[in-house]
């Protein structure tokens, strides 16, 4: 797999798409929404990790 | 090893026309001693309008005689006292000699009875060994994905498409290690798959180990490591309870029914509080009509400012075996009560190294940024304004497809939009830039998506590297909107990810994906498409 950020990347996509793509630049939202809800679940499956819960 | 459904046949088969004054209730109350799994088979074989049961005695070879050697060594005094192959036709067949007209179409399914005796525990019960039927075939019953199992039948061989149900018998088996077998079967042929082989993997696991009273969720997660199966899973007996509505269980295992990988639930039982009982879902119900699409309830809330409508909300119910009742039940989605939910697990296919539940919340935040793009925003399609109108509103609907590159650009190859329009062949190419294997998360809108079952576009997530809890721009492929692309280009100076826009040839919405996968799986080739 190419790295995306790599110079070959834009080649290839002009190859794909037959049309040469612009850098654009776009800020991420200020919101920590997603990752505090990431980080959240990780820890959940930390514990869980742990569990010896019986299923019968 | 040889499988339970090639177990030779010991005599020659008996043919019974399933027409009145034929009765399932007699017929299961004479033969089966009033076993109710056996009763929901034969239900289901009415269901399909069976006109003939064939049945055969056959002999305990490859996995079954594996079982009869474990139970053996824990109980001494064992035996098998009945062994019986049933199996169900939608045609009239009187005797062996009509017997080759019949084909794999043919046949509704089949169930192996087994019954073990252990005169010191009083016990002489019948119970299911495994069983396979045809699901109830209607477009919205829909199972991802469905294996091609292999059946001898009077000396000839058929195959049947479904997922394997198994029954406990209370000695070497319980509900967790049928649940688990029905489960790994989806992906591990079923010569491999044998109660001897999950009950010593579960030993290993340090703790006094008595394989009738089930597994621990330690020994799950050891059972399906062994058969390098990954696996996302949660413990909420050891959670507070907003756990429950911040991270519910319908979402975990609905990531593993819809990418065809399948799930498995633990809860407790209302009538025994200090049992939990555990079984597989492979499927789920879809109602194009259901009416909370539109209510607050139906909101998916990853924080404060991030919600959307997840795809979800429009199943009504888990399609999943019991092994007290049988096969292919729906429960519905809302039947049972989080804090009655005790364990919730989804599986990943092959690959992936994260849930679809990860993957959503991951796209919706790179959804909502994207929205900053002047070229996005500036946007001449008609498609791309009304999914602004929408999302201003959080009112997108997201859907979480774990599948290879391969099917991916397949997907591509053959998308068109509402006016025809498609990609040039050099979309192929598209495969250099691309893991082996990625989360879909489709883009869609309320009334786009439950009836015309289409979408905007997608965003485009590597499944192959689990996501760290934070921004590392490393997670996100791109995204695909009509008229426009975006891929991650690396990150700038300040730690901001860095885009490359390019016009996309597909202007407006397409269909979605759907997975209907059938399966074989031989022990010579793992994965043989069917």
């Amino acid at each position: 797999m190419i790295s995306y950020a790599s110079p070959k990347f834009a080649k290839k996509i002009f190859k794909v798409f037959g049309a040469k793509a612009s850098q654009v630049k776009i800020s991420m939202r200020s919101t920590q929404d997603v990752p505090k809800f990431l980080k959240k679940f990780d820890q959940v499956q930390k514990r869980t990790a742990k569990s010896t819960l019986q299923l019968d | 090893m040889k499988e339970a459904g090639f177990a030779t046949c010991t005599g020659p088969p008996e043919f019974i026309p399933l027409k009145p004054s034929f009765s399932n209730f007699d017929y299961v109350d004479k033969h089966f001693d009033e076993e109710t799994a056996i009763r929901r088979l034969f239900s289901q074989a009415r269901s399909h309008d069976a006109k003939t049961l064939i049945v055969e005695d056959i002999k305990p070879e490859g996995v079954l005689l594996s079982e009869n050697r474990e139970i053996s060594k824990a109980y001494p005094d064992y035996k098998m006292t009945g062994l019986k192959r049933l199996s169900f036709w939608k045609r009239q067949v009187k005797s062996v000699g009509q017997f080759s007209v019949l084909t794999s179409n043919d046949l509704i399914g089949y169930f192996i009875g087994k019954k073990d005796c252990v005169p010191s525990m009083q016990k002489d019960d019948w119970h299911v060994f495994e069983a396979v039927f045809r699901k109830y075939d209607h477009p919205h019953n829909c199972v991802p994905r469905q294996v091609r199992y292999p059946v001898r039948i009077a000396n000839n061989d058929f195959e049947i498409d479904g997922v394997l149900y198994c029954q406990q018998n209370g000695l070497n088996k319980a509900c967790a290690q049928v649940a688990l077998r029905s489960l790994c079967s989806l992906h591990v042929p079923l010569g491999e798959i044998t109660y001897a082989k999950i009950n010593e993997i579960a030993a290993r696991v340090p703790g006094p180990y008595e394989p009738k009273k089930g597994l621990t969720t330690r020994r799950i997660r050891a059972v399906l490591t062994a058969f390098n199966l990954g696996f996302s899973d949660i413990d909420y007996s050891q959670e507070q309870p907003r756990v429950r509505s911040d991270l519910p269980y319908q979402k975990l295992i609905y990531s593993g029914i819809e990418s065809g990988a399948g799930a498995l639930l633990g809860f407790q039982i209302a009538t025994r509080k200090a049992e939990h009982h555990s079984i597989p879902f492979f499927g789920h119900t879809f109602n194009q009509d259901t009416w909370v699409a539109n209510a607050n309830s139906a909101y998916f809330k990853v924080g404060e400012k991030t919600k959307y409508l997840p795809s979800e909300t429009w199943l009504s119910s888990f399609i999943g075996h019991d092994d007290n009742f049988g096969t292919n039940y729906c429960v519905p989605r809302l039947f049972l009560k989080s804090k009655q939910v005790k364990y919730a697990l989804a599986i990943l296919l092959p690959g992936v190294k994260y849930d679809g539940v990860r993957a959503e919340t991951i796209a919706s935040d790179y959804l909502y940024s994207l929205k900053k793009d002047a070229n996005l925003a500036g946007s001449s399609s008609t498609w791309v304004k009304r999914f602004y109108a929408s999302s201003d509103k959080q009112e997108v609907i997201l859907r979480a497809i774990s599948l290879s590159k391969e099917e991916y650009i397949g997907h591509l190859t053959e998308m068109r939009d509402w006016d025809g329009r498609r990609f040039p062949s050099s979309i192929r190419q598209f495969s250099e830039l691309l893991s082996d294997r990625l989360w879909m998360v489709e883009i869609s809108l309320p009334e786009l998506f439950p009836i015309n079952q289409r979408k905007l576009g997608e965003i485009v997530l590597d499944a192959t590297k689990r996501p760290k809890p934070y921004r590392d721009y490393k997670t996100l492929l791109f995204a695909r909107f009509p008229c426009h692309f975006f891929f991650t280009a690396g990150k700038e100076k300040n730690g901001e990810p860095k885009f490359l826009h390019i016009r996309s040839q597909i202007e407006s919405h397409t269909k979605l994906y759907i997975k209907r996968e059938r399966v074989r799986l031989s022990r010579k080739n793992r994965l043989l498409r069917a």
